[in-house]
């Protein structure tokens, strides 16, 4: 349970970035700090169009900040992969099996890489209650099975550190559920640093072991809190209530 | 009681059937067989009937059979010049597949380039676009000049037709890849030659099959019309030449071999995107619950 810490996964500094266009200016994110210590699982939770997609695609590397910086394990984002980065919408390759979409990353570096890659796919594929369905198309499958097997190609993609971006938002709440509680094992057992970006006050709550609060446009932290529960005490917990209360308190705002 | 559906009462006959197309319950083999007769019976009666009203007509009226000839004296030409129009019908056949060929190789490399290269899908798209407005009709007599009288003027004719449509659907294809997609790769470290070829290209050929459909169609298009212009074989210099000589049975014959060429191409196209693009197929079902 208790995670290690050596060091800052990530590190977000004095963060701000606006998007300019024809029709005028948006300012989306504004001087945001924050720490990933590595193994934590941090949410980051904010409403909806609050600039959480911008930030994890500028930690991702694919966008850059206007000032501030990122640092991952203390150097700046590179060309070179060091995160593995998942979406709301699965993105499974139509035209490629389960089995051959769970093995893209490792492909994608060389062919050995995915030859070795291969029995900790089947390892997952069980973990996941996917095998019967490895030699399926996306197609086929139900939404909970493409985004189980969406998170199994992120966890393939062989990096320590997981940014997930609303990943189980277009699920039923009952198969969110069981997705995460997937989730919550795999960063058990892989020891994996998380990321996950929701506005879901209770997902935050249930999963991670920090809540960095974002503000609506531009996004600014409001406040961190960290969580000591065990997981499997947190769905009883009344302490849990009270922080869900205060959190709706704080992003409702003077002008909710 | 086999098939509680079929013998529901008229009344409830609507509600069971939208029942059967919400659950997706596979039709009884009855209503398979039935429903496969409905599609090819009609049209085959719709057929029969024109093909009856105009033997009808043609007896009737006592048409000579250089205006009009009856079904069966086309089908009796058909018979008789059987060796002549197979000789024919092979030389048009090759005209197409080779001009075919030739277009859609050129129209997948030049689409693939234009991809590449921004300058020159700017520098040569208008002019694509351009030269589509230019008739055929009108060059058909400069390839006769600039490459014979023969096979190789109809292929290239052919081939110009076909290769617009390649290129267009094959570049369409390639920008219309899904942003996220492309970023996903990214992040996974993949090459742009990687993202091409795993992503990209699969990606687009839902949108070349689109276009290879149009194309065989117009290759054979593309290829009598090279024959009408000038040409010593082939159907389309074997319906000029019939034509000619008021044999208008055998002009109604060659339509007749000319049919099953495009036909027969595009149903290889549908059974090949079939083959090689599951997926379509599938995710034009509803996805399972």
């Amino acid at each position: 349970m208790p995670f290690q810490t050596a060091g800052p996964a990530i590190e977000v500094s004095g963060l701000s970035k606006t998007y300019r266009s024809a029709t005028g200016v948006l300012p989306v994110l504004k001087d945001v700090s924050f720490r990933a210590e590595a193994g934590e699982f941090v949410a980051l939770l904010g409403p909806s169009g609050g600039g959480k997609s911008t930030l994890l695609n500028v930690i991702a590397g694919l966008e850059t900040p206007d000032t501030g910086s990122v640092r991952i394990d203390g150097r700046p984002p590179g060309p070179e992969p060091r995160i593995a980065y998942m979406q709301q919408k699965d993105l499974l390759l139509p035209w490629r099996t389960v089995w051959d979409n769970v093995l893209l990353a490792p492909e994608l570096r060389s062919r050995k890489e995915r030859r070795e890659a291969e029995s900790q796919a089947r390892h997952l594929l069980e973990l996941f209650h996917l095998e019967r369905f490895a030699h399926v198309l996306p197609a086929e499958l139900s939404g909970g099975m493409r985004q189980r097997a969406a998170l199994m190609r992120t966890l393939l993609c062989g990096q320590e550190i997981l940014l997930l971006d609303e990943p189980f938002g277009a699920l039923d709440a009952i198969t969110r559920g069981r997705l995460q509680a997937y989730l919550l094992r795999v960063w058990r057992d892989f020891h994996k640093t998380v990321v996950l970006v929701t506005h879901d006050v209770e997902e935050a709550l249930l999963l991670s072991n920090r809540i960095v609060l974002l503000s609506a446009t531009p996004g600014t932290v409001m406040a961190e809190m960290r969580i000591e529960l065990p997981h499997h005490e947190r769905l009883r917990s009344f302490q849990l209530a009270l922080m869900k209360a205060d959190i709706l308190s704080r992003l409702e705002g003077p002008d909710g | 009681m086999a098939e509680p559906y079929l013998r529901a009462h008229p009344a409830a006959r609507g509600r069971v059937s939208a029942r059967l197309a919400n659950e997706r319950v596979p039709h009884p083999p009855r209503q398979r067989v039935l429903a496969a007769l409905q599609r090819w019976l009609y049209p085959a009666l719709a057929l029969l009937a024109l093909l009856g009203a105009w033997e009808a007509v043609v007896r009737g009226f006592a048409l000579p059979h250089y205006i009009l000839p009856a079904p069966s004296q086309v089908l009796l030409t058909l018979i008789a010049r059987r060796e002549v129009l197979l000789f024919h019908t092979g030389i048009t056949l090759s005209e197409v597949l080779a001009g075919g060929a030739l277009g859609i190789g050129v129209g997948l490399a030049l689409g693939v380039l234009m991809f590449w290269s921004a300058p020159l899908e700017k520098a040569l798209y208008p002019l694509l676009i351009t030269s589509q407005n230019v008739p055929v009709f009108a060059v058909a007599p400069l390839l006769v000049v600039w490459f014979g009288y023969g096979w190789l003027s109809k292929v290239v004719m052919a081939a110009i037709i076909v290769f617009f449509p390649i290129t267009v659907s094959v570049l369409d294809g390639l920008k219309r890849t899904d942003p996220d997609l492309v970023r996903l790769f990214r992040t996974m470290g993949a090459r742009p030659v990687q993202i091409f070829w795993k992503l990209r290209l699969p990606a687009a050929l839902p949108a070349l099959f689109s276009g290879l459909k149009l194309s065989v169609i117009f290759s054979t298009i593309g290829a009598v019309i090279g024959e009408w212009v000038g040409a010593g074989a082939g159907l389309g210099y074997l319906m000029l030449s019939a034509n000619a000589q008021l044999r208008v049975a055998e002009v109604f014959a060659a339509i007749l071999c000319l049919t099953p060429i495009g036909l027969l191409l595009l149903g290889a196209v549908v059974l090949a995107e079939h083959w090689f693009l599951p997926w379509q197929r599938l995710s034009r079902d509803e996805p399972p619950a």
